[in-house]
């Protein structure tokens, strides 16, 4: 928009034209203080703590030109009254005054008006230093009340808005902030505000209270200290803190937090600004779930099993131990015999060396992150082959893009998402989203629709066949394979025969297809529900990203929604049994972790490295396997059902006790610094991996050479202190004996940055650019107004890798898979939803604890009417592998045809009925008695 | 278990609007005279009858004055204590009615027949003192027609409770010099209250003049601040 120029206490300037009175004068370099706006959300002029002086050129009424007068320049006329700044927007020619004897007057009223019921606690006010109310008082405020201290209103506090978040009404100051948030960012309506005048107060009437998995920014925009943090409240004083830079692990979006820090000890967990991530926001798992760091059952000293009992030994007695015993294995049957299983949560850094060490050491493929249950799904190749084009930022994305969702619910696989694609929305952007069950975003979408249960690849097949008809193979700008084999495919099914097939109307799949045609920029995002129904629907998604040339640029492209904070890193580093570090297909594949637990049984596998999985907790083939083992080493934060079944543990350091890289959904590797010293003598991985290396290298265990070549078809990997070799195809062998001596993590990254396509020029030096990761925290005196909620990220915001596609050297393929025809020899398809609050072991100690929802199968009426199911009864599932017995609950959200469970639940497990990531069940009530 | 019993009635309110958030306060008032007031449960009825967040609904109750969250009488009787009905009697109409119910403000009579709340401006001062009962306008209540009144409304308990609490049925009414109470109907014409007329009332006595209050000198109450 066009710039309008403006004149603030005469100094006069250009702002664009649209901006609001404050953030115009503060482009300006000046301050005009605000309670109830906040730059993120509609302004409401509650708080009148923003009035100001405002005039515009007079008009003369014939010519519609500024009048001037005798001195040659435009007669102002200044409105009679007092404008709130933060609902004017400017216009051409405005003179603003914000310092007159008059706002002045005005401005200490105001402050004098909130100062009349507030309690003045600040000593023991968790806001205290750095709260607004303070900062504005002492800069604005009257200095002085002509109210008595007696008159002060009391009330009765604190009042639990829900489990996490506490009011306190005296200090309230009722600027809506928090009403606001939860309204238009957030779209969880559950706050408001009950009675009126002196009585008013913020309530929350949602079952359970304050139901949102965002509650905890509302704490954060507070301008005063009225709401607070259970998890935080009375725990420290603000300037005793110390902000340390960390990413979180506990879902792939990958929020930049500030672990903020009392010496050692964690004290609150606060966002930290990264326009390109997370804004200024994260959500509650990010924010309360850390607690696991300092929980009292970490691990903290190396155990070895002595006379069948874990007994404390050091270091070297156990890294040698491991040694010995792998060594041992690897002369007497191979190292194939040997298997290591890595956790999505470790950093690159870990899972580089894991798999280095593997292959290098054991020359063994024997590798996965994932448990190795019947429900583990595909490897997840097209959402870093099609991923998002380098320099994508939602950010600054809004009209002509759109985002299609399919088979995901951000809510609970990523709940930032939300936010982030609710603010596109606002922009402009389109969102379809398309599922077999509603979820939430379901509110925000500007097209929603549900496909039939297990239908999701015919209803993509539809939009392709449609996206087909309409444009061929015009947009399609890849270096490509299989345009026949594809055009055949797709002529087997029209769009008329998928919508019948998926039961979405064939013009609703037109009308998507013609959507994401026109769209200038397109992202589809997928979750676990996509991710279950095969390798075949992130095929196809990236091939219909392919078709409507939403892939290899920037805003456009794929984004799988993995679990774990880091599932793209361990991909990306080959933490799988098929193929090496940048998804360099193997022509000899090893056995991933679905595949260990037999060959342990049967003695083809004999030992096994477990780091940061717990397998054994949820599977009882897992654990029957670990038991049969002939040596199990495990590394952990905890003494895991696994670990206790281990004949050595090894304590391994958190997030917080390390440094190490991290790669989002989005492809952005984002650096995390150290925080708190090592919690015992645990270790960082990755120097426990070294350790192991280097205790086998005493052993003079010669280094195997891998005999597997990398196969041509996928990107080469490039020779150590070369770069990339554009166009280079041939295969080539990794085989450098290493001396494993890194002293630091960023000598390991310096290392991946040399050998791992995609990751070139992904230092340590680099990733701590900032860029323009954001504007908050840039602005004049940006932290008298919004103190306490978010500081200028001086850390880092992190590199968005380019997507293995837009070097053009990998050939895309674009042969589908045929659609499967559903088998039903049982009446319900059992789904698992993943749910942010889940068994996940880094919610330990955490408030979110309680929160975890205890097990039970979820019914349509439908199905429950027809079984004679009512909620609470008790119902048995069986299925091809087994039997299992839930407790039943009817919802309105599950269509019919499905039985849906929580996924990943504390001290339950599914596996005893599940065939695959979907199992066919039938379900009967249980009659007892 | 309103959409059970009223389906029909809800479906004509909701009906009346383009948003179905537009008919909360009809269905609210639906909700009040069924239940007799509306408890937490019977707002989250509403807002699921309507599909709004629960939150949302609690606001509006919250907000009005007219939405009894807790029990109350039969009858809920509203007394104008603003400046015209005070000038008329209506502190003195408040007493008798505390006397007669044995009851205070805000409080509900033993056999649940009636509520007691003070109010401001009705907008009928000409007609003062005057009150609601059920949001039934009651004109020219002076306090020796308490007796009556009360009478008059005990005898109507069970057309009451048909009506509902909230008053969307509301009329008007009017306490003769007799203390019959007399419908006024809708398209009657205008008639003020008949005063009887008196002779001029002796000169009252001339107040004592007001303290000086001089705000932050009030030496007391400085010694109570902590500031």
């Amino acid at each position: 928009m066009a710039d309008v120029t403006i004149t603030v206490n005469g100094v006069t300037f250009r702002v664009p034209a649209g901006t609001n009175v404050v953030d115009a004068a503060r482009i300006g370099g000046i301050s005009i203080p605000v309670f109830c706006y906040h730059p993120r959300m509609k302004p409401v002029g509650m708080c009148r703590m923003c009035l100001v002086q405002v005039g515009t050129p007079r008009l003369d009424p014939a010519t519609r030109q500024p009048m001037l007068g005798e001195d040659g320049r435009p007669v102002i006329a200044m409105m009679p009254k007092l404008q709130t700044g933060c609902t004017t927007p400017v216009s051409e020619g405005m003179v603003i005054n914000t310092e007159s004897d008059e706002v002045q007057f005005a401005q200490k009223g105001v402050l004098e008006f909130l100062l009349t019921s507030h309690p003045l606690d600040c000593p023991v006010c968790d806001k205290g230093g750095e709260c607004p109310l303070q900062n504005l008082t002492m800069a604005w405020g009257p200095g002085n009340s002509r109210f008595d201290y007696n008159d002060k209103v009391h009330f009765e506090k604190p009042v639990h808005l829900g489990d996490l978040i506490l009011l306190d009404r005296e200090r309230c100051i009722l600027c809506a902030r928090c009403v606001r948030f939860q309204d238009e960012l957030a779209d969880d309506p559950v706050l408001g505000f009950d009675n009126r005048g002196r009585n008013w107060m913020i309530i929350s009437k949602s079952d359970p209270p304050f139901d949102s998995k965002f509650s905890g920014n509302t704490t954060d925009i507070c301008p005063v200290g009225a709401l607070t943090s259970a998890d935080f409240r009375f725990k420290a004083r603000v300037w005793e803190l110390s902000s340390k830079p960390v990413v979180c692990t506990l879902c792939p979006v990958g929020c930049n937090l500030s672990l903020d820090m009392r010496y050692d000890q964690l004290m609150r967990v606060m966002p930290r600004e990264n326009g390109a991530v997370n804004d200024i926001w994260i959500c509650d798992k990010g924010r309360f779930g850390h607690r696991f760091i300092e929980h009292e059952s970490r691990l903290t000293t190396p155990l070895i099993r002595k006379g069948g009992h874990l007994v404390e030994a050091s270091w070297d007695e156990a890294l040698a131990l491991v040694a010995e015993k792998l060594a041992a294995v690897q002369s007497s049957r191979g190292g194939s015999a040997i298997a290591g299983l890595a956790s999505p949560r470790l950093s690159n850094e870990d899972l580089y060396l894991f798999q280095k060490l593997f292959r290098e050491y054991f020359g063994s493929h024997n590798l996965d992150h994932m448990p190795g249950s019947a429900a583990d799904v595909d490897y997840d190749e097209h959402g870093a082959l099609m991923g998002v084009g380098k320099g994508t930022n939602l950010m600054e994305m809004g009209a002509e893009s759109l985002v299609l969702v399919i088979g995901a619910d951000p809510e609970e696989e990523a709940p930032l998402y939300v936010l982030r694609l609710r603010a596109m929305l606002e922009r402009g952007a389109k969102l379809v989203v398309a599922n077999m069950r509603p979820t939430k975003l379901d509110r925000s979408a500007t097209t929603r629709l549900y496909y039939q249960p297990g239908s999701e690849l015919a209803f993509v097949r539809g939009l392709l066949r449609a996206v087909f008809d309409r444009v061929g193979h015009e947009r399609l700008h890849l270096k490509h394979s299989g345009l026949e084999q594809l055009r055949k495919t797709l002529s087997d099914l029209s769009v008329e025969q998928a919508a019948e097939l998926c039961g979405v109307p064939a013009e609703t799949i037109r009308a998507v297809a013609q959507a994401l045609l026109e769209a200038k920029q397109g992202l589809i995002m997928y979750g676990a529900e996509a991710r279950s129904a095969g390798a075949g629907m992130s095929e196809s998604l990236g091939v219909l990203a392919a078709l409507t040339g939403k892939v290899g640029k920037p805003g456009s492209g794929l984004i799988a929604l993995l679990p774990g904070g880091n599932s793209r890193g361990a991909l990306d580093m080959g933490v799988r049994p098929d193929a090496r570090p940048g998804y360099a297909v193997l022509s000899q594949r090893g056995l991933g972790a679905r595949e260990v637990w037999p060959a342990l049984r049967e003695g083809r596998v004999k030992a096994v490295w477990i780091a940061g999985l717990d397998p054994a907790a949820q599977l009882p083939a897992a654990r029957a396997a670990l038991e049969a083992a002939d040596f199990v080493v495990v590394q952990e934060l905890f003494l895991t059902a696994t670990a206790k079944l281990a004949d050595v543990v090894l304590p391994a350091a958190s997030v917080a006790e390390r440094e190490g890289t991290y790669t989002n959904a989005e492809r952005r590797v984002q650096r995390s610094r150290q925080a708190r010293q090592a919690h015992g003598e645990a270790r960082p991985d990755w120097q426990i991996i070294q350790g192991v290396a280097q205790h086998l290298s005493e052993l003079s265990v010669p280094v195997a050479v891998p005999t597997q070549r990398v196969e041509e078809s996928s990107q080469p990997v490039g020779g150590k202190g070369k770069s990339k070799g554009p166009g280079k195809t041939t295969a080539v062998t990794v085989a450098e004996p290493s001396t494993w001596d890194y002293l630091t993590p960023s000598e390991i990254a310096a290392e991946i940055a040399e050998r791992v396509p995609g990751y070139a020029g992904i230092t340590y030096s680099a990733l701590a650019a900032t860029g323009q990761g954001g504007d908050w925290g840039r602005q004049t005196n940006e932290a008298i107004f919004y103190d306490g909620t978010n500081y200028e990220n001086s850390e880092g915001i992190g590199i968005q890798l380019p997507n293995l596609i837009e070097g053009q050297k990998t050939a895309v393929s674009l042969g589908l898979r045929p659609l499967s025809k559903p088998a039903h020899e049982r009446s319900l398809l059992l789904v698992s939803q993943s749910l942010a609050y889940d068994g996940d072991l880094l919610l330990r100690g955490s408030l979110l604890e309680r929160q975890i929802p205890q097990p039970y199968v979820a019914l349509s009426q439908t199905d429950a009417d027809k079984l004679n199911i009512k909620p609470g009864d008790t119902v048995r599932l069986d299925s091809a592998a087994g039997e299992l017995t839930l407790s039943a609950r009817v919802v309105d959200d599950v269509p019919a045809g499905v039985a849906l469970i929580p996924a990943n639940l504390p001290n339950f497990s599914a596996a005893a009925v599940q065939t695959g990531p979907r199992t066919r069940v039938n379900l009967v009530k249980v009659v007892t008695g | 278990m309103l959409l059970e019993t009223h389906r029909e009635a809800i479906e004509t309110i909701v009906g009346r609007y383009a948003s179905p958030r537009s008919a909360v306060l009809p269905l609210l008032y639906l909700a009040q005279d069924v239940y007799g007031h509306l408890s937490n449960a019977a707002i989250r009825e509403v807002a699921d009858i309507l599909a709004l967040p629960e939150t949302a609904v609690f606001e509006v109750v919250g907000f009005y004055t007219l939405f009894y969250s807790r029990p109350v009488g039969t009858w809920m009787l509203q007394v104008c204590d603003d400046v015209p009905c005070c000038y008329l009697g209506a502190e003195e109409l408040i007493t008798a009615l505390k006397d007669s119910l044995q009851i205070k403000e805000e409080e509900t009579s033993a056999d649940g027949m009636f509520t007691l709340q003070r109010v401001k401006c009705l907008a009928a001062c000409d007609r003062a003192p005057v009150l609601q009962a059920n949001l039934d306008y009651v004109y020219d209540v002076t306090p020796d027609k308490v007796e009556a009144l009360l009478k008059d409304l005990q005898s109507r308990a069970a057309d009451a409770r048909r009506r509902g609490v909230s008053g969307r049925f509301a009329e008007d009414f009017a306490v003769t010099e007799q203390g019959a109470v007399e419908l006024v109907a809708r398209d009657a014409p205008y008639q003020s209250r008949q005063f009887e007329v008196q002779g001029p009332p002796p000169p009252p006595e001339p107040l004592p003049p007001p303290e000086v209050e001089s705000g932050q000198d009030r030496a007391e109450t400085r010694r109570g601040s902590p500031l």
